[in-house]
């Protein structure tokens, strides 16, 4: 609440940036001259993620001079799955079913990455079912969570030995998250990208809403997971 | 596995864990909350499902989380059939969000654009298939069918337990898609995922893990030292969400605040975990002590006005409102853990925040009241409770 003087001259300081760096906040306070003049932008207040989503979507919409026409274009097709257009979920928000993902694919790159801080792609747990097709790839139909890719025979062979390279790749990508060396994030999402379109030339996703699924890359290593005497007991 | 009928007496049985005052660092941080969102494969989102499909969701889902031995002893509620004074109950001890009590999406913009089939809004949305599966007696988790998602699964904890929080739901998670292992249980749930996109959800914004951490502190400290503006700008730059005391869209009551993580994308559950627990909490935690410190070194008078000024109120008010009642119960708890007030017990003040919430009190008076007769009951109750007549 209290005034904060600028760092540059006398006048009161309305722009306050904090930048973290390696673990530590650097503040600056500028007043509004200082400010632009040092070419921060000034932001007024923080809005809510609902708020920026609305504006990423409205600029999505508006067409952002990057890509002028694809979004216009796009919002006037509807998802095949559940009807849901583009504009309504600029509306709203929501998305209506798993397929809205893969129907706007195009327009929900560059928004998801604005909303999560450059983040494009998955990284952490995947569903455990994907285990079933690591520990016994070959008996499709007896696991029981193996419903999408039960029955598909040959199909199944290829997905569960690019499944496997995926769940290396996402490994190292996580790894690589962590430890903030993001030229080796880059070229490994690079590698995910290409064995996604293997996976999904082997199994597209026609009905099934969820793609072809890799097995779980980086769970926690919790000494009760897994345990199968642990999972009966009480909490 | 009792349904609505008289459910809110098992409810209430027990105190609120995570308002226990155990655990980690306790003296500031109430509650560590681990939200994981998922949605079913094959069903179309919450939002744009029909009631035939929200109905199929929640069969589907209540067989499973009732007979996988997600907890000792599971207790399951069909939101839409309960009473108000019961959803109001859950709302209160946090194990239902105030949209999954009503029956419809918060924003105002999702409300008028959410395209159910029916349109409908008000009474018609109130009585869509939904429901909650909560663990006795510790009420630690809780998982809501049908609110944005199919499925919400959240566990909280006293004090800082974010790990633990982590494991129990994640825990959870893979007994609801893994194979049961009670012998029981139905169908696993496959639930909608993509290697690209991860976890699945209605809102793009918690897709990826699905995950949302929340830690709720309370920093009444930095507040009087006028540094508390000064945590938030840090926060919110480093891409987080503060809240109130009662989540999404409220303002901080009586200087408790949530802060959790907006990105679920391109960060693994164990990173974002880390950077909360190791990292952006503690650092709040030791900038909340100093200043209580320099509080009781250098204003101390002011410290002892203001902390004695809310009990005096506490103690003497005939009528008192729910906010009233939290801004003076956070005084006061700063005043115990400073060693100020010494004849009150911190898991008294703790159970007060809870007990004064209007639902609870009508619990403790045991028949409904009007809101007059609430504020008057209200502090009644406060001033039993605190020792006076």
């Amino acid at each position: 609440m209290s005034t904060v003087k600028c760092d540059l001259c006398d006048n009161d300081a309305t722009v306050h940036e904090v930048k973290i760096s390696g673990g530590k906040s650097i503040e600056r306070h500028l007043c509004e001259r200082c400010a632009s003049a040092a070419g921060v932008q000034i932001q007024p207040q923080q809005p809510a993620v609902t708020q920026i989503l609305s504006q990423l979507l409205k600029g999505a919409a508006a067409g952002n001079p990057q890509q002028p026409k694809a979004p216009a274009q796009a919002s006037a097709s509807a998802c095949p799955e559940c009807g849901l257009s583009f504009a309504q979920f600029r509306q709203a928000g929501m998305l209506g079913c798993a397929q809205c993902y893969v129907s706007f694919e195009g327009q929900l790159g560059p928004l998801l990455s604005r909303a999560h801080e450059g983040g494009t792609h998955h990284v952490g747990k995947v569903p455990r079912s994907l285990e079933i097709i690591r520990t016994a790839p070959q008996p499709a139909g007896t696991a029981p969570g193996a419903g999408a890719s039960a029955g598909s025979g040959g199909a199944v062979d290829l997905q569960s030995e690019e499944l496997a390279r995926a769940t290396k790749v996402r490994k190292a990508l996580s790894e690589a998250v962590s430890a903030e060396n993001y030229e080796r994030a880059a070229l490994l999402r690079d590698e995910l990208h290409k064995i996604e379109a293997v996976l999904r030339s082997v199994n597209p996703p026609a009905g099934a809403p969820s793609l072809a699924r890799p097995p779980r890359a980086t769970r926690k290593p919790k000494p009760e997971e897994g345990q199968p005497g642990a999972e009966g007991t009480q909490p | 596995m009792s349904n609505t009928g008289g459910f809110a007496g098992e409810l209430f049985r027990g105190g609120a864990e995570w308002l226990s005052g155990r655990g980690g660092e306790s003296d500031v941080v109430i509650s560590s909350r681990v939200r994981l969102a998922r949605n079913l494969a094959g069903f179309p989102f919450v939002c744009r499902a029909s009631r035939i499909q929200r109905q199929a969701v929640l069969d589907l889902t209540r067989q499973r989380l009732t007979t996988t031995g997600i907890a000792s002893r599971v207790l399951w509620v069909d939101v839409h059939r309960a009473g108000p004074l019961e959803r109001t109950l859950m709302v209160e001890r946090h194990l239902i969000s105030k949209e999954h009590a009503r029956g419809a999406p918060g924003a105002p913009a999702a409300q008028a654009a959410c395209p159910t089939p029916a349109g409908q809004a008000g009474n018609e949305a109130a009585a869509e298939p939904r429901g909650v599966a909560i663990s006795l007696p510790d009420e630690s988790l809780s998982v809501m069918v049908n609110e944005e998602d199919h499925l919400r699964l959240q566990v909280v904890r006293p004090g800082l337990e974010l790990s633990q929080a982590f494991a129990d739901v994640n825990r959870v998670d893979d007994l609801l898609e893994g194979p049961s292992t009670t012998g029981l249980g139905g169908k696993p749930l496959e639930f909608a995922f993509s290697p690209r996109f991860g976890y699945l959800t209605a809102c793009p914004t918690n897709v990826g893990t699905g995950i949302r951490v929340s830690v709720m502190l309370h920093l009444p400290a930095l507040k009087l030292v006028g540094e508390m503006d000064k945590v938030r700008r840090a926060t919110r730059d480093m891409g987080l969400a503060v809240r109130g005391y009662y989540g999404e869209g409220s303002e901080a009551a009586g200087e408790f605040y949530q802060i959790s993580n907006q990105t679920t994308l391109g960060k693994p559950e164990t990173v974002i975990l880390q950077e909360f627990e190791r990292e952006i909490i503690p650092q709040v935690i030791q900038y909340e002590r100093a200043s209580r410190r320099l509080l009781l070194e250098k204003r101390k008078r002011m410290l002892e006005d203001k902390v004695f000024r809310s009990l005096g109120l506490l103690r003497a008010a005939r009528l008192l409102t729910p906010e009233e009642a939290i801004v003076l119960l956070s005084d006061v708890r700063l005043g115990v853990l400073a060693g100020l007030v010494t004849d009150i017990e911190l898991a008294t003040v703790n159970q007060l925040i809870l007990l004064t919430q209007p639902a609870h009190l009508q619990r403790v008076v045991g028949h409904d009241l009007d809101q007059g007769e609430r504020r008057e009951a209200r502090a009644d109750f406060v001033r039993k409770a605190m020792g006076a007549g």
